[in-house]
């Protein structure tokens, strides 16, 4: 079992600073996903817990045990590679005993504990043979069993799925989350796929130029970002944005004007409760942060004209795209009957699902 | 006619081969006789009776073929020359490799102060002609005590900066994360080289052990100074003892037969080649491709 606390952490190489003062506890037993795009500092974060990289400031603890100077090896944790990073010259039974023999444990031991794992992944027919005679997905469960071989109190796993087809990852990634409820291990899984990261999750955080975002349950960052770049890279399709500006700002409640917006059915003005400290004056250009699904066909008191440039079907449902609002591009999730490019559209707003975005980025609706 | 025009081009379109690439075939077939023709002499010298060496029409392969100088090669102790040969070349070829990829790795995957500057330093060193250091290093082993021992054969042989090169440029393209898997599983430098990176290195170490050897077993100089008796010979210097009186028929003899013994001499080189070609190429071209 083990509880990661990292406080202060900064780690640069040369004049570059990849990762920039973060403070996170990862609780004993939590399943925690970085996500992040790429250059953001998932990896690096996850390398400077694994100890392959050290922290030019900052202490990570491990169950309040300073890890400073203590190798990889020494940190009782196992690592998933992205590209699985199996030893080409060694049987999968060698590989998955790889990390017992260097601990000095028996043959006999290794053995017993290498074909336990094996039957967990039922890999078992697979231990005589060489990563070379095997398919992706065989290698990743490989990988997988040389570390839960091992027995650590803490998996890291680095971009694991990112090699595998679609079918498999969604397949791979339930075994994951089984594999997690079973050892109830605390786990840390870097992605840069928000869905992998939405689906996995206890708790996501989000990194961006080497700083944390903002960390929360899946539900919280979707439902309630901290700004609009999480509001951005969580959810798919991805949250639509439309320019605003501020027209009335009264205690509690701002009210905005959106280009493109319809004469409202009782001609009320579009409104939204704020933040008591949410700074905004008068004129203030501000977003509106809409997701698909509170964008739709339904008579609603405030609605958009937009007109259709193109839709994809995805399978039960359609992704209508309308490029030219005024207010910006618009996406949204149609599941009716086929709606073709150059269709003109009513949408109405569930303002309950909307949010608002400051000039600063920050969210200040509540 | 029209047939032959029609396959020539359908090799050419299978093989992918231009007309530009015809001056490229051209030299590479000239460079490739230049070095096979010597060769083609030097057997077919050695299949010679004495009489045949020198004739006036020049003959490729030989008109009648005797295998007398072979027989006449093993009147001398070519055996014991062949086997402080083999040690001299096995051991030093051995050891160069191991301290070849030890230094490679080291230059390629560690990271310590002055590292690109001590490898400045090992390729510079290729400037250095033998014979500058030769003199003093055979002093050197004379005052030890050590000369005509194997490991005075041996020693000077044990270090090549060729197969520091060959290994670095390998471990340059080397997988971290493998090295990085084989950290948090708990090895250390040694065991991660000895049980990681050495056994994966196979194509650059077979690389520069067929060139080392041919090298080492072809290696004059040095054993020519530093062996002072018959029985510390290697091949190449007691074969350049066949020199016979020029001018007399044992001269044309002593060809033929030196012939047959440089013949023997070459085989071992020439079998580990094209016994470890496939390897041997894949090692040289990827040390080149990553440069």
């Amino acid at each position: 079992m083990s509880r990661v606390e990292l406080s202060g952490i900064t780690k640069r190489f040369g004049a570059f600073e990849a990762i920039r003062g973060i403070d996170l506890t990862v609780e004993d037993g939590e399943f925690a996903v970085f996500v992040g795009p790429s250059g953001c500092g998932k990896s690096t974060l996850l390398r400077l817990i694994c100890g392959l990289e050290v922290p030019t400031e900052g202490a990570i603890r491990f169950d309040d045990r300073d890890v400073r100077g203590v190798p990889p090896a020494g940190r009782r944790l196992a690592m998933v590679f992205q590209s699985y990073a199996l030893y080409p010259h060694m049987s999968v039974a060698e590989n998955m005993g790889f990390a017992l023999r260097m601990a000095g444990i028996s043959r006999a031991e290794r053995a017993v504990r290498v074909a336990r794992a094996a039957e967990t992944l039922q890999i078992t027919r697979l231990l005589e043979r060489r990563p070379k005679e095997l398919s992706g997905g065989q290698r990743q469960r490989v990988a997988i069993g040389r570390a839960i071989v091992r027995e650590p109190s803490l998996f890291l796993f680095d971009e694991p799925l990112s090699n595998l087809d679609a079918e498999l990852r969604v397949e791979m990634r339930a075994e994951l989350m089984e594999l997690h409820r079973r050892l109830a291990t605390t786990m840390i899984y870097v992605t840069h796929d928000q869905i992998e990261a939405m689906t996995m999750a206890d708790r996501i955080v989000v990194l961006r130029d080497g700083r944390i975002e903002q960390a929360g349950s899946p539900t919280m960052l979707y439902e309630r970002p901290a700004n609009r770049f999480v509001a951005s890279f969580i959810g798919s399709p991805r949250m639509n944005f439309l320019a605003a500006r501020v027209t009335r700002v009264e205690p509690g409640r701002v009210t905005i004007d959106l280009p493109g917006l319809l004469p409202g059915v009782a001609g009320e003005p579009l409104a939204l409760a704020v933040a008591e400290r949410h700074g905004l004056r008068i004129d203030d250009s501000v977003e509106l942060g809409v997701r698909s699904e509170h964008l739709g066909l339904e008579p609603r008191p405030h609605r958009l004209q937009a007109r259709i440039s193109f839709s994809e079907y995805v399978g039960g449902a359609w992704h209508l795209h309308a490029g030219d609002h005024p207010a910006g591009r618009l996406v949204l999730r149609h599941a009716g009957a086929p709606i073709h490019a150059g269709e003109t559209l009513e949408l109405g707003l569930d303002m309950a699902g909307c949010h608002l975005f400051a000039p600063s980025g920050l969210r200040v609706s509540v | 006619m029209t047939a032959l025009l029609t396959r020539v081009r359908r090799y050419m379109d299978e093989h992918r081969f231009t007309l530009l690439d015809l001056p490229i075939w051209l030299v590479g077939m000239a460079v490739a006789f230049a070095w096979f023709a010597p060769f083609v002499w030097m057997v077919s010298t050695s299949l010679k009776y004495p009489e045949d060496v020198m004739t006036a029409q020049i003959e490729w392969l030989p008109n009648r073929i005797t295998f007398d100088n072979y027989v006449k090669v093993f009147e001398y102790p070519v055996v014991r020359w062949a086997f402080n040969s083999l040690v001299q070349a096995g051991v030093a070829t051995s050891l160069s490799v191991l301290f070849g990829a030890m230094a490679g790795y080291g230059l390629a995957r560690m990271r310590f102060p002055g590292r690109d500057g001590l490898f400045a330093l090992f390729l510079a060193s290729l400037m250095i002609p033998t014979e500058v250091s030769i003199i003093p290093m055979l002093l050197g082993f004379i005052k030890m005590g050590w000369a005509s021992s194997y490991q005075a054969l041996i020693l000077p042989s044990i270090g090549n900066v060729f197969a520091v090169y060959i290994f670095r440029q390998f471990f340059l393209g080397f997988p971290a994360e493998i090295e990085e898997a084989a950290r948090v599983d708990g090895a250390g430098p040694f065991r991660l080289f000895f049980l990681i990176a050495l056994p994966l290195a196979r194509a650059p170490a077979i690389a520069a052990a067929v060139i080392l050897f041919t090298l080492n077993w072809n290696n004059f100089l040095w054993p020519l100074l530093v062996t002072f008796d018959e029985s510390m010979k290697t091949l190449p210097v007691g074969i350049a003892a066949f020199t016979p009186v020029v001018g007399t028929r044992t001269q044309l003899e002593g060809f033929s037969v030196a012939m047959a013994a440089v013949t023997i001499l070459s085989v071992p080189s020439l079998a580990l080649f094209f016994l470890l070609q496939r390897y041997f190429i894949q090692g040289i071209s990827q040390g080149s491709i990553k440069s």
